[in-house]
């Protein structure tokens, strides 16, 4: 007898962990987490019938990273500011022309730290979401790792584990019928 | 046989710190904050938390005249069939696999072979080693071109070795990498049979005009 084929379907949001990527796949029973590093994959399957709770944490990380890209952004246009003016009242020509094609550099790399941050202000607050099971307790999830998308994936999941586990109740009339004598 | 039934618990462990909190305290909508660790959290709890399961007892029942009886144990009553190969079986014998229940013969012949979706734990993307080992020695630059007697039939064993081997669980087998990355490798190939006809002309006819 062939193997039945699961259909899977992409939910939103991916996180980044030690291990590589990660993304969340949605079946029809089961809940499948993927992380992948290039050229190999790890499953982790969370079965609707045995979650027992979703929680999301919401984590500093975006304010970490806004830091670090504030700091590496500002300190950046600073130096290119300070660079440019240098090279304005440099008297050597040859100095102006240094000064100002490493205020260029120092400015490009500023300006990717202020889009980054720029970018990481708009995507939102930062989470972490934890999944229960009844058999082995809690386990954070590698993504979603946006507010944002960590809510639409709980009003997605929730309404179908409640489906699975409201139908799943242990019923005592699926015995196989006494064969015929 | 039953177990005498669970009852709903009255806490849940911080999924942070592990302190035990009231479950009426999270919700989805409000954040609520650990006195433990401060963490904020918000979520839900389904109907499994509220309502667990009654411990599955390891006692089959005792099959009766008439009873349907485990293919595996035919003293015990069958409580299931199994879902692959239609076996009766009795309690001890089912194995829940997410909605499904296998008997343990068809469980172990499908932790083989990876035949079970199920249990796969691990893959490796043929495809996507074949797209990688064409795409990367070429993106490092030509100045790597004698590692190209390696890199090149690497890519191509790689594309043809995993053609029909099992790709990724939810994004299938995705053989449009494995294509690019065997046309990458016989680029490669060609590259260094050409520097190779090259260096080896150039030398012949500098010795022809000396």
């Amino acid at each position: 007898m062939n193997a039945p084929t699961i259909t899977y379907r992409r939910l939103a949001g991916r996180g980044l962990s030690l291990t590589g990527f990660a993304r969340l796949w949605l079946a029809e029973d089961h809940l499948l987490e993927v992380n992948s590093l290039l050229i190999s994959e790890r499953y982790r399957r969370f079965f609707f019938k045995d979650v027992t709770a979703l929680v999301i944490q919401r984590t500093k990380v975006r304010f970490a990273w806004n830091i670090v890209h504030g700091i590496l952004g500002g300190g950046g246009a600073l130096l290119a500011g300070g660079l440019w003016w240098g090279g304005a009242s440099a008297s050597e020509q040859e100095l102006r022309v240094t000064l100002w094609v490493l205020a260029g550099i120092v400015g490009a790399g500023a300006a990717v730290f202020l889009i980054l941050l720029f970018l990481n202000i708009l995507l939102g607050p930062t989470c972490m979401c934890h999944i229960q099971t009844s058999t082995a307790g809690w386990h954070a999830l590698a993504a979603p790792t946006r507010l944002r998308p960590a809510q639409l994936f709980l009003a997605r999941l929730i309404p179908l584990i409640e489906a699975v586990q409201a139908d799943s109740q242990p019923a005592a009339d699926t015995a196989p019928a006494p064969l015929p004598s | 046989m039953t177990v005498s039934a669970a009852s709903a618990p009255t806490s849940f462990a911080c999924p942070v710190c592990g302190r035990a909190l009231a479950p009426e305290s999270l919700g989805r909508e409000t954040e609520t904050a650990c006195p433990g660790c401060r963490a904020l959290l918000s979520g839900s709890f389904l109907p499994a938390f509220w309502s667990p399961e009654k411990a599955s007892s390891t006692m089959a029942d005792h099959a009766f005249d008439g009873d349907a009886v485990c293919f595996f144990h035919p003293e015990n009553r069958a409580t299931l069939s199994c879902d692959r190969c239609g076996r009766f079986v009795c309690t001890v014998c089912d194995m829940p696999l997410g909605t499904r229940h296998l008997c343990p013969t068809c469980l172990s012949s499908g932790l083989g072979a990876e035949k079970l979706p199920e249990l796969v734990v691990r893959r490796f993307h043929w495809a996507n080693a074949t797209f990688l080992a064409g795409l990367v020695p070429l993106l490092i630059g030509l100045v790597c071109w004698p590692f190209f007697i390696v890199t090149g039939p690497l890519t191509i064993f790689c594309g043809f070795f995993g053609w029909k081997r099992p790709g990724s669980l939810p994004r299938g087998r995705r053989r449009w990498l494995a294509v690019v990355g065997l046309l990458l490798g016989f680029i490669q190939f060609a590259i260094w049979v050409a520097a190779l006809l090259a260096v080896t002309y150039s030398a012949s006819w500098r010795n022809a005009f000396r």
